[in-house]
């Protein structure tokens, strides 16, 4: 087995596992606050990833990395404030029945805008190459997305650990009751939060499709992994997020090197152990859904 | 008496209109094996619904035993290793034991962890089914089997094979009605409306919880051997979550509080379906709007706009 | 039988906090034990173990000298449990007839299991027609029993859960926030029902004059611990009872 051959699948699972980090984040502050298992996540992310391409068209990649996020955010909200608060309070199943409504609509809406085919996406020319890192050579882009997230989940951290929002906002995931007794803006907050949320998953589609393309169906690839690494990492824990969606990635990765037909099945085998004999995850509060 | 005179007099009504669809359905532009389809997925969606409307608990990975079914059917009649007669009672066995197993591990979990859980197990059926090539012919799907003659029955025409598939119904409706009339059925109604309280009336809520899981998933056994004798095709999506959405989405439009709820979802989701896409390739659009409207303003669904909010 | 429903050193902890505090009972047979003491004494989570709502973290229940302690909630309402909860558990979309029909099902399920057939001749929608005439529910009978008022739907829970005939009934303050007139009739109820066959009671109360007329021993817990018990001669002179309930002896 050659050493640089594992390394860059390891680092492929880092990378993918960054992905995943990125939408568990988004899913697990909604779920957190609001207690809607946001299923139309899947297709934000691939929401992002088609405006990104519009703009890019338009305006170069750099624009479409800013402005798309920031434009699924604003989709975002706008469904939070018209349909998603309709449900909050009732019994979490029909956050469930309500988003995979959203979801089967919302892909139909990205095939009548974009068409049924998928669109291809360069990266910037500058990180369109190799970086020789001497073990190996690893494609540019993904250095610099493994590296963009990072700073993103250092830029979060400091977010909610340190600033007074972030801190409402976390405080918001442990009792959102509470936070409104004390006389927190609820209403503005969970349009906020769902709008970090989505926002981060549009991120998640633009970097996404120079490393895999742009199709329709690209959000399905995702949903699933994604709600694994909440599960995994436990629903509303920052850190959960991170070490399960690193963990996923990593496995994933390592099974498609080793045993590729297994790849896919070894994350619902991770799910299932998970919810079966530790249904909060490694960092998540006992109860929260049980 | 297990039916009550009303029981007899909607079941044979809509019977009666079953019965006589495939003369109607040419007339309007449709086709038999639409006919067909719709008690196929009434199947599903009534066998579903015990489980959801009767029990309150969703599952989104009922298509497994959907799919498992459909696969066991085509792979047992290929080649005529086996006669149709034993490989339908065969593959809907093997559904209900998966049901058995699946259920048996999962049915302690509650609520959103119990719904991701059925997902998880219909994927893993689905990448199963997806990469096994050398079984079920992998993504491209399993072909080369054919419906051919039940105990010397010929259900190849599509309307011998309709008939056929309306007898299926037609045991369906029946068995539901009488299982929801019984005191089973009431048990678990209770469960529905209140757990704890099932509970402390001395019901053992887990045991009638696998009960309910396990029956309907054999339904969605059922129909999943007919829907792949109907296709004389088997493939992966049949056990994706997706298909087990459609089944809630017929139960929640329809009503899932009704009885005829889910037969009334699967018909209103098999002709949208065929009508929209005649116009566009686009019917996941409207239909997945309509299912958001209901499931935020008609939690009842259709029959729920009609009927009391008096239980069943 | 003398020791029909004992605890022994029950602990309940919450994390760090103990709810219920080693706490020790003996009732015996057909007696009815009144539950008092200043709210957040523990007195709901105690019943939770009882009743098997959720297991202890260490201690022991007995039940006629079998130990239940870890016996799941439906066990032991097989045994002859029957319990009422501070927010009256019924069905609150079903109507008052079917609830008080499901309890009877339960009840003779327990000889039946899955028979269905033998069902219908126990005449259960006759003996439904009784319980409510009994219970003054026959008027409600197709209400939808959410839409009962709030004592209502504690006389409605009082009668699903005498349907089940138990052997050992658990009330949860059940005259909590009905009138007095309601009170007054519910206790003549109970107190009926148990002239004609007397059972096991304990009852959760904060009415001290349901308290001084049906109780025969009275058990006082505070802050998780059992503080005091007896009449309600001697727990009305406890001093310690008084400073739990006032703060001070008055």
């Amino acid at each position: 087995m050659e050493l640089s051959l594992l390394l860059s699948q390891l680092f492929n699972g880092i990378a993918t596992g960054m992905l995943y980090v990125l939408m568990a984040m988004g899913l697990t502050i909604i779920m957190g606050t609001m207690g809607v298992v946001n299923f139309s996540h899947g297709v934000l992310f691939t929401f992002g990833a088609y405006f990104a391409f519009t703009i890019a068209a338009k305006a170069g990649f750099w624009a479409a990395l800013v402005a798309a996020p920031f434009v699924v955010g604003l989709i975002g909200m706008v469904l939070e404030r018209g349909l998603v608060s309709r449900v909050y309070g009732k019994d979490p199943l029909y956050g469930l029945l309500l988003t995979f409504g959203l979801a089967m609509a919302l892909e139909e809406v990205i095939r009548i805008g974009w068409g049924t085919t998928g669109l291809p996406f360069s990266p910037p020319d500058f990180l369109s190459g190799f970086i020789d890192l001497k073990i190996m050579f690893y494609p540019a882009f993904r250095l610099a997305v493994l590296g963009f997230i990072l700073l993103l989940i250092a830029a979060l951290w400091f977010f909610l650990e340190r600033t007074t929002t972030g801190k409402i906002v976390r405080a918001g995931i442990q009792d959102s009751v509470m936070v409104g007794i004390l006389g927190v803006n609820t209403k503005a907050l969970f349009t906020g939060v769902f709008g970090l949320g989505t926002f981060l998953a549009g991120l998640a589609g633009v970097l996404s499709a120079p490393m895999s393309g742009i199709m329709p169906t690209m959000g399905d690839n995702v949903i699933m992994p994604s709600f694994i690494v909440i599960i995994l990492g436990g629903i509303g824990s920052f850190w959960g997020s991170v070490t399960g969606g690193l963990m996923l990635g990593i496995i994933v990765s390592l099974c498609i090197q080793f045993v590729p037909a297994v790849a896919e099945l070894s994350m619902y085998l991770v799910m299932a152990l998970v919810l079966l004999v530790r249904p909060r995850g490694l960092f998540g509060e006992e109860g929260l859904f049980e | 008496m297990i039916w009550s005179k009303k029981d007899i007099l909607w079941i044979g009504a809509v019977a009666a209109l079953f019965a006589v669809l495939p003369l109607l359905l040419p007339k309007i532009g449709s086709s038999i094996p639409v006919g067909t389809e719709i008690m196929i997925w009434g199947i599903f969606a009534m066998g579903f619904n015990i489980l959801l409307g009767g029990t309150g608990i969703l599952s989104f990975g009922h298509a497994a035993f959907f799919g498992l079914a459909g696969y066991a059917t085509g792979l047992l009649i290929l080649k005529d290793r086996l006669p149709l007669v034993l490989a339908i009672p065969v593959a809907v066995l093997g559904a209900f034991l998966a049901a058995a197993l699946i259920g048996a591990l999962i049915i302690r979990k509650r609520g959103i962890y119990f719904a991701m859980l059925t997902i998880a197990f219909g994927q893993m059926f689905y990448f199963i089914a997806s990469q096994w090539n050398s079984l079920t012919g992998g993504l491209d799907g399993l072909t080369g089997f054919k419906r051919t003659v039940f105990l010397g029955f010929d259900i190849k025409p599509e309307v011998n094979f309709f008939y056929f598939v309306f007898g299926f119904f037609l045991l369906t409706l029946l068995f539901v009605r009488a299982l929801m009339n019984s005191s089973i059925g009431k048990t678990l109604v209770a469960i529905r409306e209140n757990v704890h309280r099932a509970e402390f009336l001395g019901i053992d809520v887990k045991k009638y919880q696998h009960f309910a899981f396990v029956v309907s998933a054999t339904f969605s056994g059922l129909a999943g051997a007919l829907y792949a004798l109907l296709l004389n095709f088997a493939f992966p999506e049949l056990l994706h979550w997706k298909t087990s959405g459609d089944a809630v989405l017929m139960s929640v439009i329809g009503g899932m509080r009704a009885f005829f709820g889910p037969l009334v979802g699967a018909g209103i989701f098999v002709f949208l379906r065929d009508i929209i896409s005649t116009y566009t390739a686009h019917w996941a659009l409207p239909l997945g709007a309509i299912f958001v409207v209901f499931v935020l303003f008609f939690q009842k669904g259709i029959l729920g706009i009609f009927e009391r909010g008096n239980g069943e | 039988m003398n020791r029909h429903l004992v605890c022994k050193n029950l602990v309940k902890a919450f994390g760090g906090f103990r709810a219920v505090n080693d706490v020790s009972l003996v009732v015996p047979k057909d007696e009815i034990r009144a539950i008092i003491g200043p709210n957040g004494a523990g007195k709901s989570t105690l019943f939770n173990l009882l009743t098997g709502f959720f297991p202890p973290t260490s201690g022991q229940i007995l039940y006629k000298d079998k130990d239940i302690t870890n016996e799941p909630a439906y066990r032991r309402v097989k045994r002859g449990f029957s319990r009422s909860f501070q927010t009256p558990k019924i069905f609150p979309e079903l109507s008052v007839r079917q609830n008080v029909y499901l309890a009877l099902q339960a009840y003779y399920s327990r000889s039946f299991e899955i028979n269905i057939f033998k069902f219908n001749s126990l005449d259960l929608p006759g003996k439904t027609e009784d319980l409510l005439r009994m219970f003054a529910l026959a008027r409600h009978g197709d209400q939808l029993a959410g839409s009962l008022s709030h004592g209502d739907q504690r006389i409605l829970e009082i009668c699903m859960v005498m349907a089940l005939e138990p052997a050992v009934l658990l009330l949860d303050e059940p005259t909590s926030g009905m009138s007095e007139v309601e009170t007054n009739k519910t206790i003549d109820l109970l107190m009926k029902t148990y002239e004609e066959d007397p059972i096991t009671m304990v009852i959760i109360e904060h009415d001290m004059r349901v308290v001084r007329r049906i109780s025969h021993h009275i058990t006082v817990l505070h802050q998780g611990a059992l503080i005091a018990e007896g009449t309600y001669a001697d727990i009305e002179a406890d001093d310690t009872v008084q400073k739990a309930y006032f703060g001070e002896v008055r």
